[in-house]
């Protein structure tokens, strides 16, 4: 895959100098199947196991709230559980579940840390919520509402840089948990992001694709440096069509969607399991565990910067301006840049799978 | 019988997965599934449901006549078989158009199936009579758990037997049905026929080709399908009616439970998967400690289908007789086991492999 280098260093030289030197080291959180166990597990830069908390099932992704040192694992959909815990200590209490609810996998703490968001698959009903804990000292992670967030199927759920919306990606999937994932409309599908007012719940916004694309399912998101959403799907119509998989949305405009090459859209199958920007917030990463690539995006202009191949390779976080840490589902972590060979950190191992997300916790 | 399964798990359990090397798949794997395969299921499901529509003209012009109902009940099973044996190819012509949705809605957690015949019968719409029209509809209206509804219902022979206007719409509207059915049909083996693209491509995979570059490409096709298919059975048709014993079982959760097709439905599915598999003459090119492993499958797959054909009731009353039932939940555990021959032998006899992402993505 050919690369504009210079551009390349010119986004990264463009990124804001984070102090480098003084900052500690980044740590990462992840799920993963341990033999037969599953655990999150907190890990250095290295890909090196820092401390792991069991999980009673399969783990999807985390909310973070770094600044109080915790996180929140949740099941994977349809999830049963959620489970808060010490990023130092470990120590770990289980959310409570409404009856007729289930996680969909992905939730993110208030901007002041008091409030935790979840999506939810209000199951009998039909469509998604978004589930509000109460996440202060004492406060138990009781549940104390929910949000409507105008579809089906919600996925990611972001906190805009407002500190006050809620981004949420209706994935248009409609699945029940007597029938594990099993799509049950997939002749009506209708995906959306939906902006939702974190302070009384109303549904501030929606934006929809094209009707020809209405089998894109938009799962995962990840905000660039101007604030704006880029989001990552996953198509269920035949495997013959190749629409673009990655997009971004701005308030107020119509969602633009981004193909690439056609190498690289071949590639990635039909499928973005997870989307990360880099610490400068000007590159997009998509990986499709798939088809085994991970594909980056200018975050200004649109443009494919460039992929890396790695097998079964889907969490994806921050490492640093330009540069990624990649998790697969053989053991293995990598370090990747726009171009060139991934650098494996942690290798692969035959008892150890990394499961769809890697989280950077600070 | 039993003995017999008793032995293939003892096989199954001193050869731990991935203890058969790969060989390379047949260059010509996907024409020797189409043609020994595919092609001729795909004109039985065009056969039978013609078979449906003429049964229905008699019954419809002696709408009182048990021997013409049965004769209707009899080709609706027939059809469930032949799409039984086809259902488990969910890719390319199967996914294209929502065919397979079109064909079988299911699974129907929100009964949309009954709500939606319902409240066409009780209108008594005439513009969905019209050829073509009710391919527009909503899938719910135009699949075989429609014709289901339609025709057993409970109250369904008193209505038709009545022969006003409410039965002779009835009649009608399974007439519009079948004849739906029998296009539906046709557009599936239209798209497995030599003028299709994407058969071409299965048939003859290439490098320049948009969705199949290899015979590794096609067997893994194959392979998932299988996979995909056995777990469709048995957790998406079984394991939900089943409960946890005779009083949790809710056999209303079978497919086609008022006509009492489910069985052949199902093992149509099975002799199905095994005749895909043994069309594709694999024994003869897989490695040799890995030849045992398409013949194990099926002999498996005929014990399953032997057991399920032979259970002396309707599966939705099976599912409270002990005896009966315990024929159904062996079937269970005979299908996890055809599962594991598939996923842990087959699919590394071929040099599939399948990651833990990509498998089973979120």
């Amino acid at each position: 895959m050919a690369i504009d280098r210079r551009g390349f260093l010119g986004l990264v030289a463009a990124a804001p100098m984070l102090a480098l030197a003084a900052a500690p080291e980044p740590r990462f959180l992840a799920a993963r199947r341990r033999n037969d166990r599953y655990e999150a597990v907190i890990v250095d830069a290295h890909g090196q196991d820092l401390r792991t908390v069991a999980l009673p099932d399969r783990g999807h992704s985390f909310a973070i709230d770094a600044a109080r040192g915790r996180a929140v694992a949740f099941g994977r959909q349809p999830g049963f559980f959620a489970l808060a815990f010490g990023l130092e200590t470990g120590a770990a209490e289980p959310l409570p579940l409404p009856e007729g609810r289930h996680f969909f996998g992905h939730g993110t703490f208030s901007a002041d840390g008091a409030l935790l968001y979840a999506t939810e698959n209000a199951y009998e009903e039909g469509h998604a919520v978004v589930g509000v804990y109460d996440a202060s000292r004492g406060g138990r992670w009781r549940r104390i509402g929910e949000f409507d967030c105008a579809g089906i199927g919600a996925h990611e759920v972001v906190l805009m840089p407002d500190r006050r919306t809620l981004c949420v990606a209706n994935g248009g999937i409609l699945t029940h948990p007597d029938y594990g994932k099993r799509e049950l409309n997939l002749d009506t599908m209708a995906p959306s992001l939906a902006y939702v007012d974190v302070r009384d719940g109303r549904v501030l916004e929606t934006a929809a694709l094209e009707p020809a694309l209405h089998q894109l399912s938009i799962r995962h998101l990840a905000l660039d440096a101007g604030g704006a959403v880029w989001f990552g799907c996953q198509y269920s119509g035949p495997a013959q069509d190749r629409p673009p998989l990655v997009g971004c949305h701005r308030r107020g405009s119509a969602p633009r969607l981004y193909a690439g090459p056609d190498d690289v859209l071949a590639g990635l199958r039909n499928y973005v399991g997870s989307v990360a920007a880099d610490a400068g917030g000007r590159v997009i990463a998509t990986s499709s565990p798939v088809g085994g690539l991970v594909a980056y995006w200018d975050s200004a202009s649109g443009r494919c910067l460039g992929t890396t191949p790695i097998a079964d390779g889907c969490g994806i976080a921050a490492a640093g301006p330009g540069r990624f840490l990649v998790s697969d589902g053989h053991g293995a972590i990598s370090e990747t840049m726009t171009a060139g060979v991934p650098r494996q950190v942690r290798g692969a191992s035959s008892t150890l799978a990394w499961d769809n997300h890697l989280r950077r916790t600070g | 019988m039993k003995s017999a399964w008793s032995f293939l798990l003892v096989v199954l359990a001193v050869l731990p997965a991935g203890t058969v090397r790969a060989a390379s798949p047949p260059a010509d794997l996907g024409q020797r599934w189409i043609d020994g395969y595919v092609r001729p299921q795909a004109a039985a499901l065009v056969q039978a449901a013609g078979a449906v529509d003429t049964a229905l003209s008699a019954y419809c012009a002696a709408p009182g006549d048990a021997a013409a109902y049965e004769a209707v009940r009899t080709r609706v099973g027939a059809l469930a078989q032949a799409w039984g044996r086809i259902e488990f190819l969910r890719f390319g012509p199967l996914v294209e158009a929502n065919r397979f949705e079109r064909f079988a809605f299911f699974p129907d957690p929100r009964g949309l199936v009954q709500k939606q015949v319902g409240a066409l019968l009780a209108a008594a719409d005439t513009a969905v009579l019209e050829e073509g029209a009710l391919a527009a509809r909503s899938v719910a209206v135009q699949g075989l758990p429609a014709l289901d509804h339609a025709l057993f219902a409970t109250d369904a022979a008193d209505v038709i037997g009545r022969d006003d206007a409410a039965g002779r719409y009835r009649c009608a509207y399974a007439r519009a049905v079948a004849r739906t059915l029998g296009r539906t049909a046709g557009e599936i083996a239209h798209g497995w026929s030599t003028e299709g693209t994407f058969a071409r491509e299965f048939a003859r995979p290439a490098a320049g080709n948009r969705l199949y570059r290899t015979p590794a490409e096609v067997a893994a096709e194959g392979v998932k399908a299988l996979s995909g298919g056995i777990q469709f059975v048995r957790d998406i048709k079984l394991a939900p009616a089943l409960g946890t014993g005779p009083d949790s079982a809710r056999g209303q959760r079978l497919p086609l439970w008022r006509s009492g097709a489910t069985a052949r439905l199902l093992s149509g599915t099975v002799t199905g998967m095994r005749d895909f598999l043994d069309a594709g003459r694999l024994g003869e090119t897989l490695a040799a400690d890995a030849r045992w492993v398409p013949a194990a499958f099926h002999d498996e797959a005929t014990r399953i289908a032997q057991g399920l054909d032979a259970v002396p009731l309707p599966l939705d009353r099976a599912l409270t007789e002990p005896e009966a039932r315990a024929a159904i939940e062996l079937a269970m555990l005979q299908l996890k086991n055809l599962q594991d021959i598939n996923d842990a032998f087959l699919a590394p006899a071929l040099g599939v492999n399948i990651g833990f992402n990509a498998f089973d993505g979120d």
